[in-house]
C-alpha cells in the first residue's frame, strides 16, 4: 500500500489492506464542478459555488458609406458614429464550460434627444464551428426606448436584452464555443451610439 | 450571394427568431401578421433578381481604375474648366516631381 503526500504532506494513508484514511488536519479546496459528499477534514469549498464572469463585447460601426466617418468624438468618449448611417456590431464566442447566461446590458450613448420614442433595436446571428452563418437568427426587436428631449442628450443608457421575447432568446440558444454577432440600429432617424455589450457568463 | 427566407424576413424589419432558415421553426414575434412561406420564397426571387442585376456594377467597382488615376487623366487631356486645371497645376508646380 502507499501513502499519498502533496508537497510531502500526508494526505491519505492506509495499512495494509485496511480501507484508505484521511490524514488529520487537511483542508482545501475543491475545484469548480467538483460533486459529491466532502471528507470531514475538507473545509473553504467555495471553489462548488456558482462562478460567474461579465464579458465586454466592444461594438464597432459596420456601415460601407465611404461619405462618413466611423468614429465621433463627444467629449473623451470616441464611439462609433451615428448609426442612422449604419448598424452597430459586436462580434464574439461562447466561452468554453459556460453553463447559463445570466445577463446581456447593452451600452447606449444617446447623443441626440429628438423624438419621444427614440431607443435602439437589434438582430443577432449565431452559428457554430462548421454551421451556416444564419444558422440562429433573430430578427429587428426593440430593447430599449430612451426619453427622446434635449435635456436627455449625451447621456449614457444601459439597456437590458436578457430575456428579450421570452422564447428563442439569445441565452436559449447560445451554446459552448458558438460564434454569435449582434447588430443594432436606432429605433428612430437620430444621433446615438451603441459602445458594446457586456455578457454575464455563468459556470 | 445567395438570399434565403432569413434575408426575406430580415427585410420586414420585424421581430422573429428563424432556425436554419427552415420556415417551420419560424417564431414570429411581431403583432403584424406572420408572413407566409409563399410570400417569403416570392420575396427571396424577388431580392435575388434585384442583387443579380447588379452583379455587374460590382464586378466594374472592383475593376474601374482608381478615381484620382481618372480624374489625372482628364486634366492631361485638357477638359478641365480653367480655374480648376490652374488650381491643380499650383498644386503640381508647388511639389516638383
Amino acid at each position: 500500500m502507499a501513502d499519498i503526500k502533496i508537497n510531502e504532506k500526508l494526505v491519505v494513508s492506509q495499512t495494509g489492506t485496511a480501507e484508505p484514511v484521511l490524514a488529520s488536519g487537511i483542508t482545501g479546496i475543491p475545484a469548480a464542478g467538483i460533486t459529491g459528499v466532502l471528507p470531514v477534514g475538507v473545509t473553504g469549498g467555495t471553489g462548488l459555488n456558482k462562478q460567474s464572469v461579465e464579458i465586454w463585447y466592444e461594438a464597432f460601426p459596420a456601415h460601407n458609406n465611404a461619405s462618413y466617418p466611423y468614429q465621433q468624438e463627444i467629449g473623451e468618449w470616441n464611439v462609433g458614429y451615428n448609426m442612422e448611417v449604419g448598424n452597430h456590431n459586436i462580434l464574439g464566442k461562447a466561452p468554453p464550460s459556460f453553463t447559463a447566461v445570466s445577463a446581456i446590458k447593452i451600452g447606449v450613448f444617446n447623443i441626440q434627444g429628438q423624438f419621444a420614442n427614440q431607443g435602439i433595436r437589434m438582430r443577432w446571428q449565431i452559428a457554430g464551428n462548421v454551421q451556416a452563418y444564419n444558422t440562429h437568427s433573430l430578427g429587428d426587436t426593440t430593447v430599449a426606448t430612451f426619453p427622446g428631449t434635449d435635456t436627455n442628450a449625451n447621456y449614457i443608457y444601459e439597456a437590458d436584452a436578457f430575456n428579450l421575447t421570452g422564447s428563442n432568446d439569445f441565452e436559449d440558444i447560445i451554446a459552448e464555443g458558438d460564434y454569435f454577432t449582434m447588430a443594432f440600429d436606432d429605433l428612430q432617424s437620430h444621433n446615438s451610439a451603441v459602445m458594446g455589450v457586456a455578457i454575464t457568463w455563468d459556470f | 450571394m445567395k438570399l434565403t427566407i432569413t434575408n426575406a424576413l430580415y427585410s420586414t424589419n420585424e421581430s422573429f427568431y428563424i432556425s436554419n432558415d427552415d420556415y417551420e421553426t419560424l417564431d414570429w414575434k411581431s403583432d403584424k401578421p406572420k408572413p407566409t412561406k409563399e410570400w417569403c420564397e416570392n420575396k427571396v426571387k424577388a431580392m435575388q433578381a434585384e442583387v443579380d442585376s447588379q452583379e455587374y456594377a460590382r464586378s466594374r467597382k472592383l475593376d474601374y481604375p482608381d478615381i484620382g488615376d481618372q480624374l489625372d487623366a482628364l486634366y492631361h487631356a485638357g477638359v478641365f474648366p480653367a480655374n480648376m486645371a490652374a488650381r491643380i497645376k499650383e498644386t503640381k508646380d508647388k511639389y516638383p516631381k
